[in-house]
């Protein structure tokens, strides 16, 4: 009996929380991603990287239920995902360009729909709503701006926004496409630092990003992807980042500079130092 | 004072007052989920379909607001089903649902010409056409619907504001928009008589965009346009019985001439918000 309790939370930390498996899905006739698998543990903090159209927005919508589906299997905390069933309980921080900013809601309207399937029947928030939505603003700091229209937020402020919306449902899967986009070093850092706490507090988070040395490479894991929409490596970021794979990422080559000599690092304890630059950074003088 | 009093003597006059503040009130309110949601054509669209079912439903002798109810939130259903299938056609699928609806309508009036008359008042609106019947019906549908709009205001919003996410956080995205349908369908059958159905859907979109202009706040988004559209309603009654014009039409240039004074006003006042209340109107 003992046993059998003491075995169980290790059982369920282990089992994956997202699978992925022989995925072809795409808009049209032509498929986007062609034979992807993918499996994340419960609790990992997953970087995904690749060029532009690469197909990593994609990737996380698959997870979430919104690319129609050709070939394959998605299961997402033992669900499996169709279009008309969505995961329950994840956070979706997309794409700042989808947005209808024009839109008459204030940032705190815009926070609370984050909170809708876990609120009463009334239009009005509940004390214990209210207390969630403002602890989310003030661990994000945007508190101060939580009646301003969307449209009068400056980029950075409008993605903390959208991860206060994602958080105040207290997900245990956070999806965040490029959360770091337009923020500048110190919310760029706020942010990470705020994710690496969620993803020590057993979250479970994926995330695409182009800041392959500020944010990729603070990251436990990182997903590679090349123009082809394939995934051509996965691990740590001291085994991934390779001028190999690099390289095949991007098609252009890729020099790997030791920790200092561009820069210092973000994080003094991120176990990985090593940053990287185009190839021009040699010609600067190493 | 005695111009406002006259008419009210009338029992005539009275329903009809009351009918057009009431459905005012019932399009300006869901008239900001219509523009939100870039609908106006839709709008537009469902009253002239509904027009056909109304024919229709008169001549196989159904009632006149099941049949043209009916009709109406099956034509929303197609076209919510044929929006979210193919993105690119779907303005002229649009078009074509319900230009042909209404041109059953109006081929079968031409065959029948012994009710041109009533029809002729369902296309231009009526004064004088409100009966205790009709009053019933729309206070029914304003006061459901306005019941609906209070209990699913959370998940109505978030679906108007980002369906796709919104369906990824749990909402029903495509019930949600299912009843959207039916109360747009039931509010167009509700106001055919008052406004016509070739103004319906000024009356759907002109108070929430005179609302947009001074606020950018949702919650009074929606009440500022349900008052316009009440204040349009019952205003343009009056001028409608003092000039003896088309009950709609007179609704829909009060409003009009509301929305360029305001326009006007925001833009003397704020010269730097140069942008249209909803742009891609
Ligand atoms: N809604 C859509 N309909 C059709 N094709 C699409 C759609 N969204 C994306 N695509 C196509 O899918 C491919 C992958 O796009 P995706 O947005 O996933 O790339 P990405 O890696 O996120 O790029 P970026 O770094 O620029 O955000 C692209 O070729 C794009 O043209
Ligand atoms: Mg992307």
């Amino acid at each position: 009996m003992v046993t059998q309790a003491a075995a169980r939370p290790s059982i369920v930390r282990s089992a994956p929380m997202i699978q992925i498996r022989r995925l072809t899905c795409g808009y049209g006739a032509v498929p986007v991603l062609r034979d992807v698998s993918l499996v994340v543990p419960t609790g990992q903090f997953v970087g995904i990287v690749g060029p532009s159209g690469a197909g990593k927005t994609t990737l996380l919508r698959v997870l979430l239920g919104l690319v129609p589906r050709i070939q394959g299997e998605i299961t997402v905390g033992g669900y499996r995902v169709t279009a008309a069933h969505p995961p329950p309980n994840i956070g979706y921080v997309p794409q700042l360009e989808t947005i209808d900013w024009t839109f008459p809601v204030t940032l705190e309207d815009m926070v609370v729909m984050g909170r809708t399937p876990k609120m009463g029947p009334f239009p009005w928030l509940s004390r214990k709503d209210r207390r969630v939505v403002s602890a989310t603003l003030e661990r994000l700091g945007i508190n101060c701006l939580a009646r301003r229209q969307i449209r009068g937020l400056s980029g950075g402020q409008q993605q903390r926004a959208f991860l206060a919306r994602a958080l105040v449902g207290h997900p245990s899967i956070l999806v965040l496409d490029e959360p770091t986009a337009s923020s500048d070093v110190k919310t760029r850092d706020d942010i990470l630092s705020l994710l690496m706490d969620l993803h020590h507090e057993g979250v479970t988070i994926v995330m695409t990003t182009h800041e392959l040395n500020t944010i990729a490479a603070q990251l436990p894991w990182l997903v590679c992807m090349d123009s082809n929409s394939s995934v051509i490596a996965q691990g740590p970021p001291c085994e991934v980042f390779t001028e190999s794979v690099l390289s095949r990422m991007f098609g252009t080559r890729l020099q790997i500079l030791q920790d200092g000599a561009v820069g210092t690092p973000l994080r003094p304890d991120a176990d990985f130092q090593r940053f990287l630059t185009i190839e021009q950074a040699e010609r600067i003088g190493r | 004072m005695q111009a406002f009093v006259e008419p009210l003597g009338y029992e005539f006059f009275r329903h009809a007052l009351a009918a057009a503040t009431l459905v005012g009130a019932l399009c300006g309110l869901l008239g900001v989920y219509v523009v939100l949601r870039r609908m106006s054509y839709i709008g537009h669209g469902l009253s002239h379909s509904v027009f056909g079912g109304a024919v229709v439903s008169h001549l196989i002798g159904w009632n006149f607001y099941l049949g043209a109810g009916l009709w109406g939130f099956l034509s929303a259903l197609l076209i919510n089903a044929v929006t979210h299938r193919h993105k690119v056609g779907a303005d002229a699928s649009i078009g074509i649902v319900t230009t042909a609806s209404f041109a059953v309508g109006v081929a079968l009036i031409s065959k029948e010409r012994s009710f041109t008359r009533n029809f002729e008042a369902a296309l231009f609106g009526n004064i004088l056409g409100v009966t205790t019947g009709d009053l019933a019906v729309i206070s029914s549908v304003t006061v459901v619907v306005a019941a609906a709009v209070f209990i699913g205001y959370k998940q109505l919003l978030f679906t108007t504001f980002d369906a796709e996410i919104a369906a990824t956080y749990g909402v029903p995205t495509r019930w949600v928009e299912a009843g959207f349908s039916l109360a747009l369908a039931a509010t167009i059958v509700a106001a055919m008589n008052v406004v016509g159905v070739t103004l319906i859907a000024a009356a759907l979109v002109i108070p929430p965009s005179t609302a947009r202009l001074v606020t950018d706040h949702f919650g009074r988004l929606l009440s500022l346009s349900m008052l316009i559209g009440a204040g349009c309603g019952g205003g343009g009654m009056f001028l409608s019985y003092w000039y003896d014009l088309a009950s709609g039409a007179t609704i829909v240039l009060l409003a009009t001439g509301i929305f360029g004074i305001v326009f006007t006003v925001t833009h003397l006042r704020d010269p730097l918000r140069r942008s249209l209340p909803f742009t891609q109107l």
